[in-house]
C-alpha cells in the first residue's frame, strides 16, 4: 500500500512534445510501494491524482498552463504542497518541446521546487505497460520532415526496459531494421506512437515483407499521458537516476544529426558499421560506446536521463526489493527569509517591483524595476558567469540558446537586485509585484521560450503577468536614459527587423507616421556586410570600415528621399550596392570596401536624417529620441543630433547598451501597464507579428 | 518554362496570378540574388490571397504568418540570415511547413536538403537594372502542375 506519509508531496508533470499535452499528478510516492506488476494497480490508483492527454495541435503554449491550473483547481492540489515538477524532455517537435521546457523551468522556478525530466518516449511505453502488455514494444515518435524517432522497450513483468537511445531515422530503415529483427527471433513486436500516424502503412508493410509479426496497439495508447511520464519519473527516482532537480539542469533532448554527423554515419554504414542506425557523435551512445559514463562538461546535464536507460538494463532484476530507495531529497530554492519584517518595509517604500524578461531575438535578458523606474538589476546572458554559478555546467550561450540561459538569468538577476537593495540574500519572488515579459514582435522560437517561462513563473507565484511590444521597450530606453523627457515627440526607431518614425503623442499613445516598405535598416548594412564578405552583424562592422573611407565617392541613391511622406526604402540602395559590387569586379577593379561602406552609409543616414527633420517639423514636437540596435550607429547619432538639435529641438541619445536588446526597458514599460492594470492571462501566446 | 518581367509591376503581377493556383501545404521556393525581387513576387501573391498589409522582408524575423481569405495562411520565409540548417529547427521551420500552410521560402536554395519533396522552384535572374528572367521549375507532381499552371495563365493573357 501506499505509504501516506508521503501524501501531501506532489508532482506534476507535463509534456509538449507531440501534438498533444500529456497532463498528470500524483503523489511523491515510491516505486517499491506501488507494487512491481499489474496485480498491484490499486495501489497506482491511490498514487495517481490525475491523468490525461489532451489533443492541442501547435497550441501548447496556450493551453499546457491553462490545464494545469484547471487540473489543480478541480484536485485541489495547493502550490507549497508540489515537490516537483517532471517535465517530458522530448524528442518530438522542437517548438513543443521548448515550450513544455520553458514553462516547467518556470514553474519550477517560482514554486522552487526540483524539476526533473523524463524521455518521452518512455511515457509511451509506461502507459502500455500500465494498460497491461508485455513482450518486444517499439515506439515511433514523429520527428517531422518524414523522418521518426524510433525507440525499442522490453515490456516485462515487472518494468519497461529501454534498448535503445533516443534517435533519429527514415521510417523505411526503423522498420525495417525491425522486421529483420523480428522475423529472425519469431515472435511478434507490438507498435506505439505518433509516428504511426504518418507511417503505419511503411512498418506493415515492412513487417509483412520481412515475414515478420506485429502488432499495431490501439491508438489511444500511442500518446504521450500524465501517468505515463509518472511511471517514467517513479522508475528513475528508484533507480537514483534523476539528477540534481535544480530548474537549470533540464535541457531537451536534440537528436536531430548535423549534416557532417549524417555524412559520417552513412560513410559509416556504407563501409559496414557495426550498428546501424545508431547516432554518432551522441551523447547518449557515447556513454554507451565508452561505458565509462564520461562526459564533456556542457553534456554534464543530460548525464542521468541520458545514462539511465542503460542502467535499467542492468538493474531490471530489483524492482522493489527496496534496493537503493533511500528517502530522495528534491531540490528547494534557498534563501527564503520569510520573517524579515523591516525589510519588507523598506521595500514597500519602492513597490511596485516588476521581473521583465526578454527574449525577442539573440539575448537572453532580465531586469528588476521598481515604481522611480530605478533599475535595480539589468542583465544579459552574455554577462553571467555560468562557470561560478553552476559549478562546470556550462550552457553554450548562443543566440537563440534561451532555453539553456532563462532559469540562470533569471536567478542572477534576484542575486544581484537582493543585494542591490541590501538584503544581504537573493530577491525572493514572493517580493515582487509583477512578471514581465516581451510578447512580440521578433522569432517566434526564441519569443516562445521567454513568455513560457514568465507564464510558468506567474502561475507558480501567482503574481500578475504583463505582456510588453519589444518596440514600445526601445522607445521607453529613452526614459531610462533621460527621465526628464515628455512626450509629445518623435521617436526614430531603427534596427535590424524594423525602420519607422513614431509620434509619440503620450506614453502609450502612438502614430506610425511611416516606416519601410521592404528592408530594415538594419537588414540592409547586414546584407551589405555579408556581400562585402564582412559577417554578421553588419553595423558594427560596417561603420568601423566606414570611418575610413570617403562618404561621397559613389553616389548610391537616397531612395524615398523627396516623396514628402515618412516611408522608406532600402531595396533599391542594397541593389545598388550589389551591382555596384558586380560591376567593379567585372571591370577588374578592386574594391574600395572603405569607399564603399562610407558611401552606402552615407545615404542611408542622409534619407533618416532628412525623414526625421521633416517629422518633427510636421509635428511641431519639441523631442527627438532614438531606438533600436541601428541608433548604436556614430554617424547616424551625429548626423541626426546635428540636423534636429539645429532646429531648437531637444535630441535624446540613449546611451549604446541601452539601444540593443535589454530587459531594462521592457521593465520600464511594465511599470506603466502595471498601473493602467493591462495584464495577460495564461492563455497568452508570444505575437511575433506584433504591431506597435 | 521562362517568363520575362520588364518591371516590378510585372513582377507582382506573377505573383497575383499564382496565387489563384495556390492551396494550403504548396510550397514555393524563391532563388535570385539580392534585389531580384524575390520580395515583389511574394507582394503579388499575398496580394492574389486577399492580404493587404504590407508585406516587407521577414529578414529579421525570419518568418511572417499572414491569414488569407477563406482559411488560408500564408507562411512566408526569409532564410537569407541563417547559416546552420540546424537553425530552421530553431526557427519551426518543419513544424510550420507541415502545419497546412501555404508556404512561400526566399533564399530556400540555400538548404536544399531542408526542402520538401514537391515544391514550385522560381529562379530570378537579373538581366538589366528592370529587366528579370523568372525560370519556373516543378519538383514533383504539384511543383509542375503550379509552373504549368502559371505558365499557360501568363502565356493566356499575353
Amino acid at each position: 500500500m501506499i505509504q501516506r506519509a508521503n501524501c501531501s508531496e506532489i508532482l506534476i508533470a507535463f509534456d509538449t512534445s507531440t501534438e498533444a499535452i500529456a497532463l498528470g499528478a500524483a503523489f511523491d510516492v515510491d516505486r517499491a510501494s506501488l507494487g512491481a506488476c499489474a496485480a498491484d494497480f490499486p495501489a497506482l490508483d491511490e498514487a495517481i491524482i490525475h491523468t490525461d492527454s489532451i489533443a492541442a495541435k501547435r497550441c501548447a503554449n496556450t493551453r499546457l498552463l491553462p490545464s494545469v491550473d484547471e487540473m489543480a483547481s478541480a484536485k485541489g492540489i495547493a502550490r507549497e504542497d508540489v515537490v516537483a515538477i517532471v517535465c517530458g524532455r522530448g524528442p518530438g517537435s522542437f517548438t513543443g518541446v521548448r515550450i513544455g521546457v520553458a514553462t516547467a523551468k518556470g514553474a519550477a522556478t517560482g514554486l522552487g521546487c526540483a524539476l526533473y525530466g523524463v524521455p518521452t518516449l518512455d511515457a509511451i511505453a509506461w502507459e502500455a505497460w500500465l494498460a497491461g502488455y508485455r513482450g518486444a514494444l517499439g515506439v515511433v515518435g514523429d520527428a517531422l520532415r518524414k523522418e521518426v524517432y524510433p525507440v525499442r522497450y522490453d515490456l516485462r513483468e515487472e518494468v519497461a526496459v529501454r534498448l535503445n537511445p533516443d534517435m533519429v531515422d527514415k521510417p523505411a530503415a526503423a522498420s525495417a531494421r525491425w522486421a529483420a529483427e523480428f522475423a529472425a527471433r519469431g515472435d511478434a513486436i507490438m507498435l506505439a506512437g505518433d509516428g504511426l500516424a504518418k507511417f503505419l502503412d511503411t512498418f506493415e508493410g515492412a513487417f509483412a515483407e520481412a515475414g515478420a509479426k506485429c502488432e499495431v496497439l490501439p491508438e489511444e495508447r500511442w500518446a504521450v499521458t500524465g501517468r505515463g511520464l509518472l511511471m517514467a519519473y517513479y522508475e528513475m527516482k528508484r533507480r537514483g537516476a534523476l539528477g540534481g532537480g535544480h530548474p537549470q539542469e533540464l535541457q531537451p533532448v536534440y537528436t536531430r544529426l548535423s549534416d557532417a554527423e549524417e555524412n559520417e554515419k552513412i560513410r559509416l554504414e556504407t563501409t559496414g558499421a557495426p550498428m546501424p542506425g545508431v547516432l554518432v557523435g551522441n551523447p547518449e551512445f557515447d556513454v554507451r560506446a565508452s561505458g565509462d559514463g564520461k562526459l564533456h562538461p556542457s553534456e554534464a546535464a543530460n548525464l542521468p536521463t541520458n545514462a539511465d536507460a542503460f542502467a535499467a538494463s542492468s538493474s531490471a532484476d530489483i524492482p522493489s526489493s527496496g534496493v537503493g530507495e533511500q528517502a530522495q531529497l528534491h531540490y528547494r530554492r534557498g534563501g527564503i527569509a520569510r520573517d524579515a519584517a523591516p525589510e519588507a518595509t523598506e521595500l514597500g517604500l519602492r513597490k511596485p517591483l516588476i521581473l521583465a524578461i526578454e527574449t525577442s531575438c539573440d539575448e537572453t535578458a532580465a531586469a528588476i524595476i521598481d515604481s522611480e523606474r530605478t533599475m535595480i538589476a539589468d542583465l544579459v546572458a552574455t554577462q553571467v558567469d555560468f562557470h561560478a554559478r553552476f559549478g562546470g555546467v556550462v550552457p553554450e550561450i548562443a543566440s537563440r540558446k534561451h532555453t539553456e540561459a532563462i532559469v540562470g538569468v533569471v536567478d542572477e538577476t534576484m542575486d544581484r537586485a537582493g543585494e542591490a537593495l541590501g538584503l544581504n540574500r537573493s530577491l525572493d519572488f514572493s517580493e515582487l509585484d509583477a512578471i514581465a515579459v516581451t510578447q512580440g514582435p521578433g522569432l517566434v522560437g526564441a519569443l516562445v521560450v521567454g513568455l513560457a517561462f514568465a507564464k510558468g513563473l506567474s502561475w507558480a507565484t501567482k503574481l500578475p503577468l504583463i505582456g510588453v511590444n519589444h518596440l514600445e521597450g526601445h522607445i521607453y530606453a529613452n526614459r531610462i536614459a533621460n527621465p526628464a523627457i515628455e512626450p509629445p515627440m518623435v521617436v526614430s526607431l531603427v534596427s535590424g527587423g524594423h525602420t519607422m518614425l513614431v509620434h509619440v503623442k503620450d506614453w502609450g499613445d502612438y502614430e506610425i507616421l511611416g516606416q519601410t516598405l521592404d528592408d530594415a535598416v538594419g537588414e540592409a548594412f547586414d546584407k551589405v556586410a555579408k556581400a562585402l564578405g564582412l559577417g554578421y552583424p553588419g553595423g558594427p562592422v560596417i561603420s568601423r570600415l566606414a570611418a575610413k573611407g570617403n562618404p561621397d565617392a559613389i553616389d548610391f541613391p537616397r531612395a524615398m528621399l523627396h516623396s514628402h511622406d515618412f516611408r522608406f526604402s532600402l531595396s533599391g540602395l542594397k541593389t545598388a550596392v550589389m551591382t555596384y559590387i558586380k560591376d567593379e569586379l567585372a571591370a577588374g577593379r578592386e574594391l574600395n570596401m572603405p569607399n564603399i561602406a562610407a558611401s552606402f552609409q552615407r545615404a542611408v543616414v542622409d534619407v533618416q536624417v532628412a525623414k526625421a527633420l521633416a517629422a518633427v517639423e510636421e509635428t511641431d514636437v519639441d523631442e527627438f529620441c532614438l531606438g533600436g540596435g541601428v541608433a548604436a550607429n556614430p554617424e547616424l547619432r551625429k548626423s541626426l543630433a546635428e540636423a534636429i538639435g539645429a532646429h531648437g529641438v531637444h535630441v535624446t541619445l540613449p546611451e549604446l547598451s541601452a539601444c540593443t536588446d535589454n530587459a531594462g526597458m521592457i521593465a520600464a514599460v511594465a511599470i506603466d501597464l502595471w498601473r493602467k492594470g493591462e495584464f495577460l492571462d495564461l492563455t497568452a501566446d508570444s505575437l511575433p507579428n506584433m504591431e506597435l | 518554362m521562362m517568363l520575362r518581367s520588364d518591371a516590378i509591376e510585372r513582377t507582382i503581377e506573377f505573383g497575383r496570378a499564382l496565387a489563384k493556383l495556390l492551396e494550403n501545404d504548396d510550397v514555393v521556393v524563391l532563388c535570385g540574388d539580392l534585389g531580384a525581387g524575390k520580395t515583389h513576387l511574394t507582394k503579388g501573391i499575398a496580394e492574389g490571397l486577399g492580404i493587404f498589409s504590407d508585406i516587407t522582408s521577414p529578414t529579421f524575423n525570419i518568418m511572417r504568418q499572414y491569414d488569407c481569405d477563406g482559411g488560408k495562411v500564408l507562411c512566408h520565409w526569409d532564410l537569407y540570415r541563417l547559416d546552420e540548417i540546424e537553425q530552421l529547427d530553431d526557427v519551426d521551420f518543419y513544424g510550420m511547413l507541415e502545419s497546412g500552410c501555404i508556404t512561400v521560402i526566399e533564399w530556400g536554395d540555400r538548404f536544399p536538403e531542408a526542402l520538401p519533396d514537391d515544391y514550385l522552384k522560381i529562379s530570378i535572374s537579373l538581366d538589366s537594372a528592370t529587366e528579370r528572367t523568372l525560370e519556373l521549375e516543378g519538383i514533383g507532381p504539384r511543383g509542375l502542375a503550379l509552373a504549368q499552371g502559371l505558365a499557360s495563365m501568363i502565356a493566356g493573357a499575353e
